[in-house]
């Protein structure tokens, strides 16, 4: 796989930003966080206020959303539920990328039995459908808690990032630059650190791209099962099931939420689609 | 191919053997007295102690394991602390739902998928191209769970053209059961379709662009012929691995869309049992699903090799 | 592209009026009137009804079956042992007691055909019905009444029951037809307590054959016997063919299918795959102008409430608890939680208008969140962070959960919502080691249970380790009373004391929510929500 070098990476920012596609997404994704780091500020409401008189209203004048059973608005909700969304999301991917990347990066550097040791654990973790997986280990580390999923989203999607990091390391082992830093004799950190590292940012990003809209999905999933946030935190995916009791005397609750929850995903999914295409022309979804 | 047989079902032991130790460590993780545990706090001193000793639960760590792995491997996957039924007859009777969930899942998005992809890639760059990525792109966004709840307030509440909830065996009656199917495994299949269409779309881009195919229309062969006899047949292999991966997805997402639909398979079961604390099934259902997966698996790596030889030799 | 032509034509296909102008809000504005946009009833009966399996009245091979959508599972079906609703609800129809509750909530003969009491009010005389038999085939007799009282009376047994029946001093059984249980002074709730589903009388050789436990058995001789139970999924009880009563039980099958989520439940009943089923405040508002089914709303002898735990900081703080009584707006939850079907309420119900306090007027009742806050700060208390407890399959318990942190939220107080199933909570109220913890309590018909079994020092329900002698003397008092006017006395100081200790908050007495076939007929509505009308109840085809 050909490495992008530093040269080219202002070459890759000036493609990006003309590929429609990943600015789309970058829009949307930007604007999402920005809303979320701003709810405090802009949300017209506290996201547990309560206002009786005001139950299960469609959009209004005075909540452009509407509200929920207890009267709650339901854009204030949504903005805090952004941050929320994002997150779990961060953490639990960056959890992925460290525990994953670093197994990964090490199971190809050294190889040999370490190697075949590593890769087969993340074969069994591979087994398991992500979020049943998901779901067992909440299971056990307790649900209704939020640090506990961000941790269990980690653990399921770690070994996509050390399959990836083991393969981009292979590929990359047997180039000349990293065989001559070797034969000078350079210490095997400085040589992940300063060769191996920067030549797989590339694919990795992408791949953070997607793993950030899985996990997005997957936190929703678990909030909507009831295993992730405890009620009354404003986690679009326990919004959303909380609102079908409602659905036939009020349907808005249960549009927004998950309108939402769509929006980010494909932010997330579009950049990094944007980003493959512009990154690596060989992988790209047929072009 | 017999010798890449043997490999390959050599390959997963050591997969099932950590799918094991992992879901046996799933459940004496959770702190607090695995007899009591197991069995629920309604139970009797009598009842712990026997536990307990039936089970060996105070030898060490690893003589337990291969204890509860010997059992495993005859079938006795223990019982329920709640109904003392044994725990595998039941999980297999759930599962006939959740495999009709998943096969009709399974189905409606392959019916979506290949024709689009392939529609997609023949009229590359055209505006329908471009509609059918953004609408891919759509189905891999939106949450199966709110697409479901969607289906049932739409369909159901409003239109009134199927069952909102409920279940009806395809055995027992294909045209109810079939009614009652539809809406959860659109729900269900709609990201499956998603991304087996951008696979088909790509797989198949990749493959006309090869020598032989311009030999094809070198030859006078029209378009149909070519995209049907000869590129969708090779494009379709790489499509196969990725639908092994799209049922573990399927299995996953079971789990939510009975809970949404009121379907009684085991995804629900395994979802009760977790908030009834009642472990026994927790460990059997994981298990077994990772098991069906990792089979599945095998069978698509097979398959694979007897379509494609080079991949025998690898 | 899909879903936002789904998500218009849905938002197209409800176009509500617009809400009623009020003056510029700066916060959050209050409507004026209760005009709410109205939402097109779009529950009408669907006339191309796609149903799955539509079923009438099912006349099996040995005749009808009642199906029935229950919202939880039983956890287990032992008369002495199970609290819950859910359980009794079941095993009420597979045991008889002494004495049964009619609809007027009064004891009738049930095994026992007539009674003496003593002019001294100690020794109440049971003549039994002959010829009963269990359902093992076995004649009941004295023995087994006598049996089974000391079976609740003993410890080892922890029987919910077991503080009703405490002032008993000996039973005796003369004959085989009759017991005589003597009392250690005289108890005026005694008679209604022998009417509890708790004091089903089971036959012994059931319980010794089961180590003492009969959680999943059936030891009873009541009108259904149990033919099946998978838990969470079926109970299917069959009548007793040798029931005592003519022409009881009407149904030839009655079977529960454990449906916890609402909407599937009311989907059932709508296709006619259940006949009967209970509902939420919301499931009522929606099924209500149905006009295939039959909703129907009824009092309740119920309360739901916020208990504290009152030995766990910061709630072993009178003003910490005062600060809280302030800060729940009960208005506001019997507005949000109940959709308005409920009322405010003390310890005993207002719907047992002869006992209960007027609560209109009780400072404490009143939000007032400076003084709450006040409270806080008198007490030292901030900032505290704590768990509230609710079961997870009763809506109106998470809702009010809900409600409650949003207001105490105000006041520094941070508690985390947890819904808990079934076993796992009421395993929790059993072991009293919760902090905060909402739940719902059947008061009974007579104000000793309401005030004593939930807060008297050795009531069986007190879990929340409250204790006043005050309340323990105005109960014992109450108990043996034999003038109304001084027992109306002592319990309304009780009631009085309760509330301003506030071990617990009392949210609402909320009302009761059915929906069956209009098939079913002669179901009789109970104020304490069990379902015996099910043993008249019959359906016709």
């Amino acid at each position: 796989m050909a490495g992008s070098t530093r040269a080219s990476a202002t070459n890759n920012l000036q493609r990006f930003l003309r590929n429609g596609i990943g600015m789309v997404g970058a829009i949307i994704v930007l604007g999402t966080i920005v809303l979320a780091v701003a709810a405090p500020v802009i949300a017209p409401y506290g996201a547990e206020e309560t206002h009786p008189n005001w139950k299960l209203y469609p959009p209004n004048e005075y909540f452009l959303m509407g509200t929920d059973e207890f009267g709650r608005d339901i854009l204030s909700r949504i903005l805090f539920g952004a941050q929320i969304s994002l997150e779990v999301g961060i953490i639990s991917v960056a959890i992925a990328l460290i525990v994953g990347g670093a197994s990964g990066l090490l199971a190809g550097f050294r190889g040999g039995w370490l190697d075949g040791v590593i890769m087969r654990c993340m074969d069994v973790l591979f087994a398991f459908p992500a979020i049943l997986l998901a779901i067992g280990i909440m299971a056990v580390l307790g649900t209704g808690n939020i640090l506990n999923a961000m941790l269990a989203i980690g653990i399921v999607y770690a070994p996509s990032f050390a399959r990836l990091a083991r393969a981009s390391v292979l590929s990359l082992k047997e180039m000349e630059f990293v065989q001559a830093a070797r034969v000078l004799g350079q210490p095997e950190m400085r040589i992940l650190a300063r060769h191996i590292v920067p030549n797989i940012l590339a694919p990795m990003t992408v791949q953070i791209s997607f793993a950030l809209s899985t996990a997005i999905l997957t936190e929703a999933a678990l909030s909507f099962l009831g295993l992730g946030t405890p009620p009354s935190v404003p986690s679009w995916g326990s919004m959303l099931s909380a609102s079908r009791r409602y659905v036939e005397l009020d349907p808005w609750p249960a549009i927004f939420p998950g309108l939402a929850i769509m929006l980010l995903v494909l932010g997330f999914n579009l950049f990094g689609d944007g980003l493959r295409d512009v990154l690596d022309p060989r992988l790209r979804a047929g072009d | 191919m017999t010798q890449y047989v043997i490999r390959r079902v050599l390959a997963i032991i050591p997969v099932l053997f950590g799918i094991s130790v992992l879901v046996f460590g799933l459940v004496h993780l959770i702190p607090g007295d695995v007899a009591q545990i197991l069995l629920g706090t309604q139970a009797t001193d009598q009842q712990l102690a026997t536990l307990r000793r039936t089970f060996g639960l105070d030898r060490p760590l690893p003589i337990q394991y291969v204890d509860w792995l010997s059992h495993v491997l005859v079938g006795d996957f223990g019982v329920s602390f709640r109904t003392d039924r044994p725990v595998l007859p039941d999980l297999v009777q759930r599962f006939g739902v959740t495999l009709q969930l998943t096969l009709v899942s399974m189905l409606i998005a392959l019916a979506v998928a290949i024709p689009l992809g392939a529609a997609s890639a023949a009229n590359r760059g055209k505006l329908s191209d471009g509609l059918s990525r953004v609408i891919a792109l759509l189905g891999l966004s939106i949450p199966n769970f709110w697409l479901g709840t969607l289906l049932i307030l739409f369909v159901s509440l409003v239109l009134h053209w199927l069952p909102p909830v409920g279940f009806v065996s395809l055995l027992d009656n294909p045209w109810l059961g079939i009614q009652t199917l539809i809406l959860p495994a659109l729900a269900l299949g709609t990201a499956v379709a998603a991304f087996i269409m951008r696979m088909v779309r790509s797989s198949l881009l990749e493959v006309l662009r090869q020598d032989y195919i311009r030999t094809a229309h070198a030859k006078g062969l029209r378009e149909f012929t070519v995209l049907y006899r000869h590129a969708l047949k090779n494009a379709f292999i790489p499509v196969l691995t990725v639908i092994g991966v799209q049922v573990g997805y399927l299995l996953g997402g079971a789990v939510i869309i009975e809970s949404i639909f009121s379907l009684p398979g085991m995804g629900r079961f395994l979802l009760d049992s977790i908030s009834n604390r009642d472990y026994s099934i927790v460990q059997g259902g994981v298990l077994f699903i990772a098991l069906i997966f990792c089979l599945v698996n095998l069978s698509v790596d097979l398959v694979y090799g007897w379509l494609d030889p080079r991949i025998r030799y690898e | 592209m899909l879903t936002i032509l789904l998500t218009l034509v849905v938002a197209c296909a409800r176009a509500p009026e617009a809400p009623p102008a009020t003056a510029v809000p700066t916060a959050a504005p209050t409507p004026a009137a209760a005009a709410k946009p109205t939402v097109p009833a779009s529950a009408a009966t669907p006339t191309n009804a796609p149903a799955a399996a539509p079923k009438t009245a099912t006349t099996t091979a040995s005749g009808t079956e009642l199906v029935i959508g229950k919202d939880q599972e039983a956890p287990g079906l032992d008369p002495a042992k199970n609290p819950a609703q859910a359980a009794t609800r079941v095993f009420d129809l597979m045991y008889s007691r002494l004495t049964r509750l009619d609809a007027n909530m009064r004891p009738q003969p049930d095994l026992a055909q007539t009674w003496d009491i003593s002019p001294d009010g100690k020794t109440y005389t049971f003549h039994l019905r002959q010829g009963v038999k269990f359902h093992n085939g076995r004649e009941l007799t004295s023995a087994d009444v006598k049996y089974t009282y000391e079976r609740i009376i003993n410890p080892d047994t922890a029987s919910i029951a077991k503080s009703f029946f405490d002032p008993i001093d000996h039973i005796d059984a003369p004959d085989p037809s009759t017991v005589r249980i003597v009392l250690k002074e005289p108890n005026t709730p005694f008679l209604v307590n022998t009417a509890a589903t708790w004091a089903g009388i089971v036959a012994r050789e059931v319980v010794d054959a089961n180590g003492g436990d009969l959680n999943k058995v059936d030891a009873g001789s009541g009108p259904f016997m149990l033919q099946e139970w998978t838990p969470d999924t079926r109970t299917v009880l069959v009548r007793n063919p040798n029931y005592y009563l003519p022409g009881q039980p009407a149904v030839d099958k009655i079977t529960f299918l454990i449906m916890p989520d609402e909407n599937a439940r009311i989907a059932a009943l709508r296709t006619g795959n259940v006949q009967f089923t209970v509902l939420s405040a919301a499931g009522f508002d929606t099924l209500k102008n149905d006009s295939s089914v039959k909703a129907v709303e009824g009092p309740t002898l119920s309360y739901a409430y916020l208990g504290m735990n009152v030995n766990k900081p910061p709630f072993d703080k009178p003003e910490v608890r005062q600060a809280i009584s302030y800060a729940v707006d009960r208005n506001e939850i019997i507005n949000s939680v109940f959709r308005g079907h409920a009322r405010p309420t003390g310890p005993v119900p207002s719907a047992m208008a002869d006992w209960a306090i007027d609560v209109s007027q009780i400072d404490t009742y009143t939000p007032n969140l400076d003084k709450a806050r006040q409270l806080m700060a008198d007490a030292g208390v901030s900032n505290v962070k704590t768990t509230m407890q609710a079961m997870s399959t009763l809506s109106y318990q998470v809702d009010a959960a809900q409600v409650i942190r949003s207001q105490l939220l105000k006041i520094g107080i941070d508690a985390e919502v947890q819904p808990l199933e079934v076993g796992v909570y009421v395993d929790n109220w059993k072991k009293k080691n919760m902090d905060l913890m909402v739940g719902g309590n059947g008061s009974g018909t007579n104000p000793d249970r309401a005030v004593c079994f939930f807060f008297c020092t050795d009531g069986s329900a007190n879990v929340w380790n409250y204790t006043n002698p005050q309340v323990d003397s105005d109960g014992a008092e109450g108990r043996t009373a034999t003038d109304q006017a001084a027992a109306k006395a002592v319990y309304t100081d009780a009631q009085k004391q309760i509330i301003n200790d506030a071990p617990n908050l009392f949210l609402a007495n909320q009302n009761q929510f059915l929906a069956y076939s209009p098939k079913l007929q002669n179901f009789t509505v109970m104020p304490d929500e069990s379902w015996p009308g099910l043993i008249t109840a019959s359906l016709s085809s």
